[in-house]
């Protein structure tokens, strides 16, 4: 099974039209990935769909990074798991 | 081209006042207009709040072939455009319709027809069953038309789509066809109905209100989509003095500009917004110390606020605080291509009744976004320069101006 | 007008390729591209052809690296305004006063569909917001001045099939009163299902097995209009800018008028009327002076006769008469702008563009159906919506 950084990557690679490998795991979806709050919001939606978990628009700005994803992703199903 | 327009005529309905009267009562004693939008959108929809006109009265306005045939979007444009030509005196019969223009600004347009008689579900399954007044009425353009037909107006007659800037847009640019000499009246502003298309769109960016429409406070979430029109009757003072109609505001100038930077983020350090009202005080030919009030766009959404309040903190310098703001919006919602229409409506009675319209809504104002807010109802002062703002999509910035007439 | 104002910069997007020559070499040698429609299902139709784009490359135009939000509707805009930009070379001017007005009837249908499709297969939440920006009327040309930052006025106009022609109206009147140094105006559609089904449904569309399906404005066999699609931009600024900068004039845009007819029995006469406005330059009549009318038919039964039958009325001494529609399909928003440009290129060229498809004409009017080498020097275009909206524009060589 995919690690779950792999799955993520995967729907910013989609969300941002590049290949996985075009990108790395740390840069900014605004600031080097050309991306906007659309795609942003984009990406939250299938993050949700994808993982079954909530991401409050709060929680937005403190994931533009695919690293940052997997940590917020990460924490939430641990929540849930608990 | 160096015609003076004025403001000869005016009417509009929103959410709180299904006329131009009891709206603009609504507005001054800072009534919204809000309602649980079940009976409209799909129930399944999270976001239950809308500024829908539960009492539209279309038979007031309209004939019932105009009512069987346009969409709901033109049918509110006719409504606010015969208030305002009726208010106006206009001799329709006297009047060369040939240098009659109608420009009308609107978002969604007539996306209302592409969503009545179960469309979405028809044309997904069974494309037979879609009704022909999906396609009949599906035609953005009749919302100017409408108004031409109604009156026989044989000039200009177009539809401006700046977004939630066109309704602002189209009088900037009915007092230019004056100014070219291309129309001895135009009647402008905008339209718009609510439809489901901006709720979905909205909803997934996140950026509706779930409890109400809180411009520049601090827990602001976003906007509550209403829907309305304003209108207003411009001709040239010589046109207007030469018929003996009543003038009821000046409407000394505007500008445009654009962001050229995002679709639908504004440029939040308000630098753009700030040349767009300077343009506007040159144009209009008034000192940004003698506006008195201004009709803020004030959405509610994070990032309009901050750009607008860093706009006049740019543009007004030391003096940021002196002028009376408000938005509407925090009452009948945003109407998108309506509001620059209403809010100059807004802009012209405050000027008739020397009153300000207040904001409500707001508890406490976001740090560092603090204006001169007006929060009191009824509230009496000496207008005699109104600044209205709209920012649209796609960063389409408009600035009208406004004065008393003496 | 108290001045002229110069075309300085072409942009073409359309079904007969991407730039003048192509353009000008297909209209001349009378290419008919039209297709049958293999882009959605036609099958529940009448009709099964238009006249489709399909070999369009945006990157080869569009300089952002992410355009996947992009509808094609914006696509084509971005690519032909910026055409337009950098044919008057003015990529290096203070972009505060260039700025765009983009005409067009239908605007982000694409964008506005998607989410509508969304919705119905999955409900609020499945909604996908990248295409929600498009739904506004304005994308199109907003997404064009963030591309080439033109931070001038944008403006958006829509009189439905004449919307490209007042747009280039509107980019005049703009430069009239010195709100811009330049303007980039024009008019841009896309070919799309619920389009094609609502002419469909109609009546209005041509159909019919063994060639009975062809748009063949003005003639006698015509039996209905075909669609098409593309994006058609100019860059328009004052003669004395144009002097200054150094750049070549195409064509002087002399005087224009648009107009409302509120009346369904009186077409013919709202249609002459504003020909005859546009016809009265400061009170001196072009009426004669006119060598070629870019005429708008497109196939239509009632609408082909109205035209003709005014042109007939407003011209005493047989001018030309041409009209793309054979060649391109109705590009609804777009068309007044290919109706501009035919004007524009026949003046550049010295000779008139010859009529697709037409044998039999409906009026004994000068319409050109052969390619004619002759002197080009005032041109009227024309641009005609059914639903009461008119637009004409005068045309003369620089």
């Amino acid at each position: 099974m995919e690690a779950i950084v792999e799955q993520v990557k995967e729907i910013v690679a989609n969300a941002i039209d590049l290949e996985v490998g075009e990108f790395g795991n740390d840069e900014h979806l605004y600031n080097d990935l050309g991306a906007d709050s659309v795609i942003g919001f984009e990406i939250i939606t299938k993050l949700q769909k994808k993982f079954g978990v909530t991401i409050d628009t709060k929680d937005a700005p403190t994931i533009m990074t695919v690293n940052k994803m997997v940590e917020l992703v990460n924490a939430k199903m641990a929540t849930a798991s608990n | 081209m160096d015609k003076k327009v004025v403001v000869t005529g005016y009417g509009a309905l929103a959410c709180n006042g299904n006329n131009t009267d009891t709206f603009w009562d609504a507005i001054l004693n800072g009534k919204d207009g809000y309602s649980d939008s079940h009976r409209y959108i799909d129930s399944e929809f999270p976001f239950k709040l809308c500024g829908l006109i539960n009492n539209f009265e279309a038979e007031k306005f309209l004939t019932h072939d105009e009512i069987a045939s346009l969409d709901r979007s033109a049918q509110l444009g006719l409504a606010a455009a015969t208030m305002a030509i009726k208010k106006s005196e206009l001799n329709i019969n006297l009047i060369d319709k040939r240098r009659v223009a109608v420009i009308m600004g609107s978002t969604c347009g007539t996306n209302l027809a592409v969503e009545i008689k179960d469309f979405v579900k028809n044309w997904y399954t069974d494309r037979e069953k879609v009704d022909t007044e999906n396609y009949t009425q599906y035609n953005h353009s009749s919302i100017p038309n409408a108004i031409s037909k109604k009156f026989g107006f044989k000039g200009v007659s177009y539809l401006e789509g700046t977004a939630c800037a066109s309704g602002n847009h189209s009088i900037g640019e009915g007092i230019d066809l004056i100014k070219l000499g291309k129309a001895d009246v135009v009647i402008c502003g905008g339209a718009e109905a609510l439809n489901l298309l901006p709720h979905l769109g909205f909803n997934s960016i996140r950026s509706l209100a779930s409890k109400k429409c809180a411009p520049f406070d601090k827990n602001r979430e976003g906007i509550v989509i209403g829907e309305g029109s304003g209108v207003l009757v411009l001709e040239s003072e010589d046109h207007a003095k030469a018929r003996g109609g009543n003038i009821y505001a000046f409407l000394k100038g505007w500008s445009a500009n654009c962001d050229a930077e995002n679709i639908t983020s504004p440029i939040t350090d308000g630098t753009r917004c700030a040349q767009l009202i300077d343009i506007c005080l040159a144009n209009a030919g008034v000192n940004r110390n003698d506006i008195d009030y201004i009709s803020l766009h004030g959405t509610g959404t994070p990032k309009n606020d901050e750009t607008e309040a860093n706009a006049l903190r740019l543009s007004f310098g030391d003096n940021w605080m002196r002028p009376n703001v408000s938005s509407i919006k925090s009452m009948i919602g945003h109407t998108f291509g309506a509001a620059g229409g209403i809010e100059a409506v807004i802009s012209v009675m405050a000027i008739q009744d020397q009153k300000m319209p207040p904001q409500i809504n707001l508890s406490e104002v976001q740090k560092g976004l603090e204006l001169n807010f007006v929060t009191e109802t009824q509230k009496a002062a000496a207008i005699n320069n109104v600044l209205s703002l709209s920012f649209g999509f796609g960063g389409c910035n408009i600035a009208t101006l406004f004065s008393k007439y003496n | 007008m108290d001045r002229a104002i110069a075309i300085t910069g072409l942009g073409i997007i359309s079904n007969l390729g991407f730039n003048s020559q192509d353009y000008w070499e297909n209209r001349k040698s009378k290419q008919n591209k039209s297709s049958e429609i293999t882009t959605f299902d036609t099958a529940n139709l009448k009709a099964r052809k238009a006249y489709p784009i399909s070999n369009f490359e945006p990157k080869a135009f569009i300089e952002r690296r992410f355009i996947k939000p992009l509808d094609q509707v914006t696509k084509f805009c971005i690519s032909g305004s910026g055409m337009a930009i950098k044919d008057a070379k003015l990529e290096n001017t203070d972009k505060t006063r260039v700025g765009l007005v983009a005409g067009s009837k239908y605007h982000g249908i694409y964008s506005i569909f998607n989410i509508k499709e969304t919705y119905h297969q999955g409900g609020v939440d499945e909604v996908s917001p990248v295409f929600f920006p498009g739904t506004v009327f304005n994308a199109s040309g907003a997404q064009a001045a963030i591309e080439w930052k033109l931070t001038g006025p944008n403006c958006t106009v829509n009189t439905g099939m004449a919307s490209g022609l007042t747009a280039i109206i509107k980019g005049v009147e703009y430069l009239l009163l010195d709100k811009a140094t330049a303007m980039i105006s024009g008019g841009n559609e896309m070919l799309f299902e619920y389009t094609m089904n609502k002419y469909d449904r109609l009546d209005r569309l041509s159909c019919g097995e063994n060639d009975e399906e062809q748009c063949r404005p003005f003639d006698e066999r015509r039996n209905g209009m075909m669609l098409g699609e593309g994006a058609c931009y100019f860059s328009l600024e004052s003669t004395e800018s144009a002097q200054k900068r150094q750049v070549p004039v195409y064509a002087e845009i002399i005087n224009y008028s648009y107009n409302y007819n509120p009346d369904e029995d009186s077409i013919c006469e709202s249609f002459i009327d504003c020909m005859q406005q546009a016809l009265m330059v400061n009170g001196e009549k072009y009426n004669e002076k006119i060598d070629l009318i870019v005429a708008d038919g497109c196939g239509d039964l009632q609408l082909d006769m109205i035209m003709a039958k005014a042109i007939q009325a407003t011209f005493n001494h047989n001018p030309f008469i041409t009209s793309n529609k054979g060649c391109l399909g109705h590009t609804l928003g777009a068309s007044g702008a290919f109706n501009l440009l035919d004007g524009v290129l026949c003046i550049q060229n010295q000779a008139i563009l010859p009529v697709q498809n037409l044998f039999d004409p409906i009026l004994p009017i000068n319409f050109v159906t052969e390619f004619k080498e002759t002197t080009v020097k005032n041109v009227l275009i024309t641009s005609f919506d059914p639903d009461g909206n008119n637009a004409c524009v005068l045309l003369r060589k620089a």
